[in-house]
């Protein structure tokens, strides 16, 4: 009996894309663990197009099985730019794994979409408003993609088999063949069900707050801003949001939404800043309304609504972060492989909350920290930012001295977006190079850590494997650059 | 020509808590209260109320952008207004709301004036065409700047922003579901946040996160003086005392914060409760203080413990009444208290309420300039109210101490928690250090302006004069105290330097190790020697009058010095820029030292110097761990957070979390 998983990470992305081989017995398993690259990559689509030549050419055109983590472009994007070598014809989806969250049966589901497609409907409407350099515009690029239901729906339909998974449950990768004695199986860790969890999006210890889902009224009050911009369509919404919160003579003046001829168009201008009043006759502005108007200065309170903004896309960010279908490969051996995907604290907070089955039917009684302390593949969260990684309940309890680390990130693309992206965390990145830098046999501390880093530079940290059970080889694509690094567990 | 006399005070109607509060049957009656401010102070245009409302402390411009709309200013001068104390109170009309954001706001800062015995100044702005700082007059309120469930202090603006939202649809509490609710009127909000921009205006850097309490601080102390100036409100301490039968200890309309926001938004309860024990005897949750690290969870264990402390003190106060009146008063069985006890009880509370806001007031002169903890303010408490009132009869000092130590807060490298021990220390080496020399007092040196010290009533003045005292005292600071005579003729250089635990650096180092590099100002390319010096900037300079109860009189000068020094995450890259072994390169934080300095102006000399050393490493590695632990979220990740909070609206992102 001899068992082999593969682990393909696609390079020189800051995205993930990850191809599994599972061989036992004679017979291969394909399993594509979401296809994505970030949309604001130079060169993006061709990068996906050969990332999805390889794949079709690995498994042959027939993919047992496909897990979409979430919805964020940097996970599906490939679907929609290499459609045709992905979805069409020649290719062949056996099943389709996706998280209760998709599941459009489900009423928690379909409340949480409500919500993050309210939030998130606002902030596109309001794009072209919001400052270049301002978060919301920022992740717009991390975003939802517009089309990320249709995207979906080709997959749904292309499967022949859709699954949607709920957490603290067992299951055998589909598609083995019983003549196959050694199986590979997946635990579900998440997205949780618990609404509080799932909004939760930051470590509790420290400076910061907990912050949760973005709540209706802070949706209402952009749609209100985009409804005022005259960028919102829906009659009905218009009438509700623009509704004034004052009567009659309580209504004020209205605000001049341009500027006058005499006055040459500012910065200001075109932001929509009012300059001016409109007043009736026989009034008139006080000294202070009237320099206040007259002033461009960084006192005016026009664009303070953008704060809102930038913190609803950061709470839709996380939100969607925390959806993220989280599964943990278990090898006959009892090595696991862990993929967590964007899992925020919440989610990986809420592995614990209930046990899992240790066979297949059987009752819950196995613990997280069971589950954990096998884990010999790590592929970090959301490209190794600080707040993916759950320290004290999550990477610490992942004692198996084999640990190896898969960052899907590309650190110099990260830096590069406008804000500068802290990916992956230093903190963490010098934590993971210790818990990997060890011999599992001497339990002595080897020159170059177990991390396997997807910048497709010469940044392969990992060069030397000091143990036996891993081998990574790098392969190279048609113009030469890496292409992606192959991790063999098991054999 | 009229004979008549000016009236004293001009009168404004508010909502005492918030509308909620108005519709209901239980509170309807004394919800409306009245707040009366000086019609002409000793300067006349420091009292003048324009159109806005705007006077010398507060412009109140009503423009609300979602809407597309400006409100026009109310303008309180008008004759049918001023024959009926304002506006009535209603939620429907906008002027209504800006004449109540106004007068809470002054109200709020005439508690501290009148605490502090000097005026409040905003915190100066930073000037992008300029590159300086820029004094601002105003503070500005918008009432209706945002639709959103949120208020806050922008740093940026120098203003309030009030948002307004629509109650929830499916849980709204005793509101309208989908109505309209405006954080302007909420008593305790407005207080809140206009306590916000005066503490900025008093210590600039309390708006750091640089340890677990310093942001929780200025939470608390928001908090803290929105729930203690309700004791000037009698209608609303005398409805909690008759409705509590006599007591305190309990949850009331007095120890609850926005109760409407709260239901509003969905929670079923007020954002905030100060009261965390249920019951009797219970002691609080001691474990809290090392677990609750979110700025407003923290800042309410510190609220707790200062209502704690009011309880008390309100208890030892009205002990011998309820004996007299020979009233027991317990949870089990109501009393029937008597009108005439009612009434006395209420005067006590509000004593007790006032009093230790005033101590809370006055604390603030006596805190450290940058890096505040909890423990620290207990010190400056404790220190504050003994120089005021040394005999402390009532156990006011005891009552607040015991507050702090149920929760297990407690001051770092204190001998113990008796009084005495929490007080500052007197400086070492005190004989070296000279303030006789100050410019101005005894013996004034050419180079420095001679400080002004006369009490000012104008506003405007007593800024100027304030601005000029700081810069003569940063000369008389920097000076060198060179003396021939003296075996080591920089003795007293170094006195100073180790009792305000910053460096000056006016002096040759033979053989002592040289100050670090990274207090050096980094301009590349500059060959001048002055640049080479570590920044000392003298932060402000404030002269106190107090009062005490015996009719005291306290004149004190307190100067705040601070100092910021190069920190990096990686010590090792630390040590090498500190040595200067390693090109220096732009920091990644900012670690600040610095000290206030009190001195009694009646005897010239130093009673106390509070200070954080510029190079204390272990303070340097307790705030390393913590900015780069600092879970700021998403945010970190995505670069919102840099060096300085620049377009960061700090307060806003602390709110969010809460409201």
């Amino acid at each position: 009996m001899t068992q082999k998983l593969t682990i393909r990470m696609y390079a020189g992305i800051l995205g993930d894309s990850f191809l599994l081989i599972h061989e036992s017995d004679g017979h291969k398993q394909h399993i594509l663990i979401d296809c994505g690259v970030l949309q604001t990559t130079p060169g993006g689509t061709d990068l996906a197009r050969t990332i999805a030549r390889d794949i079709s050419e690995t498994c042959n055109n027939i993919l047992d099985l496909v897990v979409i983590t979430h919805e964020h472009a940097d996970h599906i994007s490939g679907f929609q730019q290499a459609h045709d070598i992905l979805l069409g014809e020649a290719m062949t989806i056996r099943n389709l794994w996706l998280a209760w969250t998709e599941d459009p049966k489900d009423p928690d589901a379909l409340r949480l979409n409500k919500r993050l497609q309210q939030a998130g409907d606002a902030l596109t409407a309001l794009d072209d408003r919001l400052d270049d350099n301002s978060v919301a515009k920022n992740l717009a690029a991390f975003g939802r993609p517009r089309n990320s239901a249709a995207i979906l729906g080709r997959l749904v339909n292309k499967a022949e088999t859709v699954s949607y998974l709920s957490p603290y449950s067992l299951h055998e990768v589909p598609n083995q063949s019983s003549s196959q004695t050694a199986k590979l199986h997946a635990y579900v860790l998440g997205p949780p069900r618990d609404d509080k969890r799932l909004g939760k999006e930051n470590p509790s210890k420290g400076a910061g707050k907990e912050v949760y889902l973005a709540s209706t009224s802070q949706s209402e009050a952009l749609e209100g801003a985009a409804l005022m911009f005259g960028k919102m369509e829906d009659p009905a919404s218009r009438v509700k949001a623009n509704e004034a919160p004052f009567r009659g003579s309580y209504q004020g003046w209205p605000l001049l939404a341009k500027p006058s001829k005499s006055r040459s168009p500012t910065k200001w201008a075109g932001h929509g800043l009012p300059m001016g009043v409109q007043v009736p006759k026989g009034e008139q502005l006080s000294a202070h309304e009237s320099a206040y108007f007259t002033a461009m200065d960084q006192r005016r309170i026009e664009q303070a609504w953008q704060h809102g903004a930038n913190t609803l896309a950061l709470r839709l960010d996380s939100g969607i972060n925390n959806t993220s279908l989280v599964l943990a490969f278990e090898l006959e051996d009892r090595q696991i492989a862990l993929f967590p995907a964007d899992a925020q604290v919440g989610n990986w907070l809420s592995w614990g909350d209930q046990k899992y089955p240790r066979t297949l039917g059987s009752a819950g009684d196995q613990t997280i920290q069971e589950i954990l302390e096998r884990v010999t593949l790590y592929k970090v969260g959301h490209h190794g930012s600080h707040n993916a990684t759950l320290k004290e309940l999550g990477l610490e309890l992942m004692t198996d001295k084999r640990l190896v680390a898969m960052i899907p990130v590309d650190e110099a693309l990260a830096a590069k977006q406008p804000s500068g992206w802290r990916m992956p965390d230093a903190p963490l990145y010098a934590r993971l190079q210790e818990m990997t830098g060890i011999d599992a046999k001497t339990n002595k501390p080897i020159p170059v850590p177990r991390i396997v880093r997807g910048d497709g530079k010469s940044s392969l940290e990992w060069s030397k494997p000091n143990s036996k059970a891993h081998q990574v080889s790098v392969r190279t694509g048609p113009n030469g650059a890496i292409l992606s690094y192959d991790l063999v567990m098991g054999g | 020509m009229t004979l008549l006399n000016l009236p004293p005070v001009r009168r404004l109607r508010v909502f005492a808590t918030d509308p909620q509060a108005s519709s209901e049957r239980m509170t309807a009656a004394l919800n409306i209260t009245t707040i009366t401010l000086p019609w002409a102070g000793v300067v006349a245009e420091d009292s003048q109320v324009e159109r806005g409302p705007v006077n010398a402390y507060l412009e109140v411009i009503d423009v609300d952008p979602i809407s597309g709309r400006l409100y026009p200013g109310v303008d309180l001068n008008d004759p049918h207004l001023l024959a009926q104390d304002g506006l009535a109170p209603s939620e429907g009309n906008p002027q209504f709301h800006q004449q109540m954001v106004f007068a809470v706001a002054m109200k709020t800062i005439r508690l501290f004036e009148f605490a502090l015995g000097r005026r409040v100044f905003w915190r100066p702005m930073w000037d992008n065409d300029s590159k300086s700082y820029k004094s601002v007059e105003r503070l500005r309120i918008h009432p209706h700047a945002l639709r959103e469930p949120n208020a806050y202090y922008s740093i940026d603006k120098l203003a309030l922003l009030f948002g307004y939202f629509r109650a929830s649809t499916d849980e709204a509490g005793k509101n309208l579901p989908g109505g309209w609710i405006f954080t302007a009127l909420s008593h305790d909000i407005i207080v809140h946040e206009t306590t916000h921009a005066i503490l900025d205006g008093l210590h600039r850097r309390y708006s750091e996160a640089t340890n677990p309490d310093s942001l929780a601080f200025h939470e608390a102390f928001a908090d803290m003086i929105a729930l203690l100036s309700r004791f000037t409100l009698p209608e609303l301490v005398r409805s909690a005392i008759i409705s509590a039968d006599g007591r305190l200890d309990s949850s009331s309309i007095l120890s609850r914060i926005a109760q409407q926001v709260g239901e509003a938004t969905g929670r079923k309860s007020p954002i905030r409760d100060a009261i965390d024990t249920i019951g009797l005897g219970e002691d609080p949750d001691r474990s809290k203080i090392k677990t609750e690290f979110t700025p407003h969870g923290r800042g309410g264990i510190l609220v707790a413990a200062i209502f704690d402390a009011l309880v008390s003190i309100y208890n030892t106060r009205t002990e011998d009444l309820l004996r007299m009146a020979r009233i027991e008063v317990t949870h089990a069985g109501k009393p029937l208290l008597p009108h005439e006890l009612i009434e006395r009880l209420t005067k006590e509370a509000m004593k007790a309420g006032q009093h230790l806001m005033n101590m809370c007031i006055r604390a603030l002169d006596y805190m450290p300039a940058v890096d505040v903890t909890f423990g620290d303010f207990l010190r400056a408490l404790i220190t504050a109210d003994t120089d005021l009132v040394p005999d402390d009869k009532l156990y006011y000092r005891l009552s607040v101490i015991d507050g702090f130590r149920k929760r297990g807060i407690f001051p770092d490298s204190c001998l113990s928690l008796a009084p005495d021990s929490l007080i500052w220390e007197a400086p070492e080496n005190a004989d070296l250090l000279h303030v006789t020399d100050l410019p101005g007092l005894n013996g004034q040196r050419d180079y420095a302006k001679a400080l002004d010290l006369r009490p000012k009533f104008n506003r405007v003045e007593a800024f100027d004069a304030a601005e000029a005292n700081r810069q003569a005292i940063w000369w008389w600071l920097i000076g060198s105290d060179y003396s021939p005579s003296n075996d080591d003729p920089y003795k007293a250089d170094k006195a100073w330097e180790g009792a305000l635990g910053i460096k000056f650096l006016l002096r040759p180092f033979d053989g002592e190790q040289k100050p670090f590099r990274t207090l050096l100002q980094l301009k590349p390319g500059s060959k001048s020697e002055l640049d080479m010096l570590p920044r000392v900037e003298v932060h402000s300079v404030r002269m106190t009058r107090r009062a005490g109860p015996d009719g005291q009189d306290l004149p004190q000068l307190i100067i705040e010095v601070t100092q910021r020094r190069r920190g990096f995450f990686d010590p090792e890259v630390q040590k090498a820029q500190d040595s200067g072994t390693q090109q220096a390169r732009a920091p990644d934080f900012w670690f600040r030292g610095g000290a206030v300095i009190v001195i009694d102006l009646r005897d010239l000399t130093i009673r106390y110097i509070i200070r954080k050393r510029i190079d204390s490493e272990d303070r340097l590695e307790r705030q390393r761990s913590f900015v780069a632990g600092a879970d700021m979220g998403l945010a970190a990740t995505y670069g919102m957070t840099g060096l300085d909070n620049q377009g960061l609206e700090l307060f806003a992102m602390t709110h969010e979390g809460l409201i």
